[in-house]
């Protein structure tokens, strides 16, 4: 037997637009957070400074 | 050896029948009395003239054959001398339709139809039953051996024997102790589902638990995977616009997507699977149930036998319920989707 049933295949997840922006928001100033230590430390050791790279004018 | 002596034999035992007839020939020459006398041998044959011959009779004189699923009967015509197509129908058409075929179509011919042994054949015989031998047909007093194909479409008609009188008594205990054997055998099935659904409860609630762990942990991992993409994009955002510049960065950007799609190859390589992310989860999903399993000691297998067994119990009663209802035939097994 075969019925033509409309099966509800939009699972929503409870609060899904607050939770999403939750975990979104603060784990993006995360990720600034860590690309500031990350330019600290290559300047510290002298890896790559930005400055020194302007130069191709 | 001894083979070809028997050979030298039989041999020997067919000229002499040969010769003795020949002999008769000549002995009495004249040609009346040995037409008697053949006249005499064969009376069957009435008043018609027949060709005999002293050795084994040919094969077969006349083609009989299925063509393009038709049976065809090649008859050479004595007026016109030429061969003429007759499709029968071996289960419609009788001997007479034949004899008034062939007259039809040559007018000056008279024909008939003979078994083997040189009896005639009645005319309301059907083909069908001529079709079992050879038979002769005889044209204008040309004696024509016809030997039929071999059966392309056998009927299952047969003498009564034994085993059909086993399948008839077969059939009858059926009809009278089968509804008897329904019930019995629902009750035993009922029985069995209700052993099965005992033994199955308190697994089914460890299985409730472990699913909802494992769907926990695994819904875990995916929010995670959300947290580190908004990582990199923040960082890489905050590098981009506020320290270096774009033209810094678009290589970095272009290794750290290289590098994703390596792992997604990665992950192919080692799972063996697609990384789409429902089976990922899934995979993931499997990953927890079966670790809490094994620290629950849950005895996954048995479950699943269990389960397999309850489903094929349910399927049988299903099969069996509407007959018992309805006193209809029982259905066949379905193959599962």
């Amino acid at each position: 037997l075969e019925t033509s049933k409309a099966f509800n295949f939009c699972y929503k997840t409870p609060f899904g637009l607050i939770r999403m922006t939750a975990v979104e928001v603060p784990f993006l100033y995360v990720g600034t957070l860590i690309s500031k230590n990350f330019v600290a430390l290559l300047e510290e050791h002298d890896i790559f400074v930005p400055e020194d790279d302007d130069d191709d004018d | 050896m001894s083979f070809s002596v028997r050979m030298i034999g039989k041999v020997g035992t067919r000229l002499r029948g040969s010769l003795q007839t020949l002999h008769c020939g000549f002995t009495r020459p004249h040609l009346a009395t040995f037409l008697e006398q053949v006249h005499h041998r064969h009376a069957a044959l009435g008043s018609r003239r027949a060709l005999l011959f002293s050795t084994l009779a040919p094969s077969c004189d006349l083609s009989l054959e299925y063509k393009h699923g038709r049976l065809v009967l090649e008859v050479p015509l004595p007026s016109r001398h030429e061969k003429c197509l007759f499709f029968l129908r071996p289960m419609l058409m009788n001997v007479g339709d034949l004899i008034t075929d062939l007259q039809r179509e040559d007018s000056g011919l008279t024909a008939a139809v003979l078994s083997k042994d040189g009896e005639r054949v009645a005319n309301s015989t059907l083909i069908e039953a001529l079709l079992g031998k050879d038979f002769l047909l005889v044209i204008n007093d040309v004696c024509y051996n016809v030997c039929p194909p071999e059966k392309v479409f056998a009927t299952s008609e047969h003498a009564t024997d034994i085993e059909d009188m086993k399948h008839v008594v077969h059939l009858l205990h059926t009809a009278l102790h089968l509804p008897e054997h329904h019930l019995l055998r629902e009750r035993q099935l009922l029985e069995k589902l209700d052993n099965l659904k005992q033994e199955l409860t308190p697994l089914e609630k460890m299985k409730a638990q472990l699913s909802q762990t494992a769907e926990f942990h695994s819904s875990r991992v995916l929010w995670t995977g959300m947290a580190l993409l908004s990582v990199q994009g923040g960082a890489l955002a905050w590098l981009t616009w506020w320290v270096y510049s774009w033209d810094v960065m678009e290589p970095v950007t272009y290794f750290i997507t290289y590098g994703t799609s390596i792992g997604i190859f990665a992950y192919y390589v080692l799972t063996k699977q697609d990384y789409v992310y429902p089976d990922a989860k899934d995979r993931q999903f499997l990953h927890y149930f079966y670790k809490g399993a094994r620290k629950r000691r849950f005895d996954v297998k048995r479950y699943n036998e269990l389960k397999e067994e309850l489903a094929e119990v349910e399927e049988d009663l299903r099969r069996l319920r509407n007959p018992t209802q309805l006193q209809l035939p029982l259905e066949q097994i379905q193959p599962r989707p």
